[in-house]
């Protein structure tokens, strides 16, 4: 399941074999196939796409480039790479260079990649940008993606430990995070530094203390007031829960209800039924708020 | 023939046109005992379809009854059109037979209440039992009687979002089953409505209330009848319009069902000064179509959908702008916009569920890899309205 590459433990093997199958293809006399790589912050993506670049090198026929989105300002950044041999660029987090172009820099560079034996384009984002699904937009339609999935237990057991009793350690502290590589890895070095099972947990909360404390200090009290009313409450509350233990109106909280669900810090069980439950989202902010 | 064009309520008697196929069908199998699920499209003629079967029913001799759901959203207004159709059209058993007491003063109860009251305490769960069972018992199934109940999942889907909503949903369904049940019973059943009956239940693990319910299916009109309609409409309206413009007119708008083929008509008889419709009349007529509000409905009703309402309208904006149609990656792509990646399972799932319905619905159709909007005209209508 995992292969080492630069003594760094890699993953998403099955994403790598599609995309750089498509990649060895050719393409002769072909307008070239565009992927977007898709993946949540610590999944793996760029790892992935340092992955296809490195194996991209070997191919003489090939020019390869890299490019790290948050240094791309403009198409000719992009372009100007491009020689008359076939070109691949690889470009990490697209979202900065689609969020910081204009559509007719855009319309230059997607009129670039169509032409016969145009460049090829491999990027990452952690979301699919809107700028790739509106019809009308440059790139609508341009790219075919690629979602990394969520770890798989598998995946896990590889990285925290193939013994049981480490495997259910691992499972235990990831059910407070995201289901991604990193997330593993942090996971490991925890279980590595700790004493026990109880200090597994301690050292988590302690590893985004300081994190979760900024993102706490930032929220309005009321925010705040509606977090630690929350916080520990499994079933979640309704808005006469919330209430009660803030001691505030409905008119006082409902606004920041709405705003918190908007902003993804919190949600509410389905709204088509009345009196829904309103719930943390981010179970580590649960678990460091009590 | 003349027809007149009657839009919006169910067309009855002489304006009923065509259809010959479908009345046959469903006479046969409702001679040959089946109670049928009619699920179709909106606006495609179901209610028009049942209140003709109605008349053929009663030309034989049937007891017949319509009731139609959309009128009421909760269980006591569901009871009270249950009770006073069924009083109405004598499909009670008859009260001078030795029926029991409390089935009489109930009857009689409940036929002194003027509309709008109805006063039935419903809050006892044995009261409710006891209610449901005596109507049950209550019931006729003599004598050859045939029974339409339209739009039963709207007013399903109602009364899920109440108090309780799943159980008393669950229960309705259940006894409506239970008398279909009757063993020799000679009550025939049709339901019918625009929202899906089989995907409601499905959602609801509730599919087991109608898998005895035969389905019954109804589309477009075909050529020759779509054709006629047309000709007749102008005909009743005194409009001229040569069999080449009926052909170009029912051309655009592709998918041809009654309705459609209605509004088209009005909009072209309003606009009517005499002289004989042109393609130039038709184009217009169609784009006045397209920014007004006769197709408001498919908008409305996507409310139904519930959880799905966002990625359905997410789906149709999308599919409204890029006319050759999208196929299934490009839609998952537009749903998983902005969303974390370790949900593209999830959405795939919710992809296939909303596309199911949508095709259920008539808004969509499956062409080859792609899917497209099913009217022309109701892309065009959506497109107008939500993305330009």
């Amino acid at each position: 399941m995992a292969s080492s590459f630069n003594n760094t433990l890699i993953l998403n093997q099955a994403a790598f074999s599609a995309i750089l199958q498509q990649l060895e293809r050719g393409w002769k006399g072909e307008t070239g196939q565009s992927h977007l790589i898709v993946g949540e912050h610590g999944s793996g993506r760029t790892t992935l796409l340092m992955r296809l670049y490195h194996e991209m090198l070997s191919n003489s026929n090939l020019q390869v480039v890299w490019f790290d989105g948050r240094k791309v300002f403009s198409s000719e950044t992009i372009v100007k790479s491009i020689s008359s041999k076939r070109t691949v660029v690889f470009l990490d987090d697209i979202q900065y260079y689609l969020q910081r172009t204009s559509s007719e820099q855009q319309y230059y560079l997607r009129g670039i990649l169509s032409a016969k034996d145009g460049p090829i384009l491999i990027a990452t984002a952690p979301v699919v940008p809107s700028q790739l699904t509106s019809y009308g937009a440059a790139f609508y339609d341009a790219f075919r993606i690629t979602y990394l999935k969520s770890l798989s237990s598998e995946e896990l057991r590889s990285i925290v430990g193939e013994s049981e009793p480490r495997f259910n350690r691992g499972c235990r502290l990831m059910k407070f995070l995201p289901k991604t590589i990193r997330a593993a890895i942090m996971v490991r070095d925890i279980m590595k530094r700790s004493h026990s099972s109880a200090d597994d947990v301690r050292l988590l909360k302690e590893s985004v203390s300081s994190l979760y404390r900024t993102r706490f200090d930032a929220l309005p009290s009321q925010q705040q007031r509606i977090l630690i009313a929350l916080a520990g409450e499994t079933e979640g509350l309704k808005l006469s829960g919330i209430r009660e233990k803030t001691g505030q109106s409905a008119s006082a909280i409902s606004p920041y209800l709405t705003q918190m669900i908007e902003n993804g810090i919190i949600t509410r069980d389905s709204t088509s039924q009345r009196g829904g439950a309103y719930r943390i989202s981010d179970l580590l902010l649960e678990l460091w708020l009590q | 023939m003349c027809i007149a064009n009657r839009i919006g309520p169910p067309v009855e008697g002489e304006n009923f046109y065509g259809r010959e196929k479908e009345l046959r069908s469903a006479n046969r199998l409702l001679d040959s005992g089946h109670s049928l699920l009619l699920s179709a499209p909106r606006r495609i003629g179901k209610s028009s379809l049942a209140k003709r079967v109605i008349d053929d029913k009663q030309l034989q001799g049937w007891k017949c009854v319509y009731i139609d759901l959309e009128q009421t959203t909760t269980e006591e207004g569901f009871l009270r059109l249950v009770i006073e159709h069924f009083s109405q059209n004598q499909i009670w058993k008859q009260i001078a037979d030795g029926m029991a007491q409390g089935i009489k003063a109930l009857l009689d109860r409940i036929q002194k209440v003027s509309i709008g009251s109805i006063g039935i305490d419903l809050a006892k769960p044995e009261y409710q039992e006891d209610l449901y069972t005596t109507l049950f018992e209550a019931l006729r199934h003599d004598e050859d009687c045939f029974i339409v109940v339209d739009e039963l999942t709207l007013f399903l889907g109602s009364l899920l979002k109440s108090e309780n909503g799943e159980k008393k949903v669950s229960f309705i369904l259940n006894w409506l089953r239970s008398l279909r049940q009757v063993r020799g019973t000679k009550v025939r059943w049709l339901f019918c409505g625009s929202v899906g009956l089989k995907n409601f239940t499905s959602s609801l693990n509730l599919s087991y209330t109608i898998n005895d319910l035969t389905d019954f299916s109804l589309d477009e009109l075909t050529a020759e009848e779509a054709h006629g309609l047309l000709t007749g409409l102008c005909k009743g309206g005194g409009v001229d319009m040569s069999a080449d413009m009926v052909e170009y007119a029912l051309e655009k708008l592709f998918w041809n069902i009654p309705y459609f083929i209605q509004i088209l008509f009005a909009k072209l008889s309003d606009n009517c000064n005499g002289s004989p419709v042109s393609k130039t009349d038709i184009d217009q007529a169609y784009n006045e179509l397209c920014s007004e509000s006769y197709l408001n409905t498919w908008s409305e009703r996507l409310v139904e959908y519930r959880d799905m309402e966002r990625p359905a309208r997410r789906i149709l904006k999308a599919l409204s702008a890029d006319k050759a149609g999208i196929d299934r990656d490009g839609l998952l792509n537009i749903l998983m916009t902005g969303q974390d990646a370790a949900k593209a399972e999830e959405t795939d799932h919710l992809l296939s569920h909303v596309l199911e319905m949508l095709e259920n619905d008539g808004y969509l159709l499956r062409k080859g890899s792609v899917r497209t909007f099913r009217s022309p005209l109701l892309r065009d209508y959506w497109y107008g309205k939500f993305v330009q």
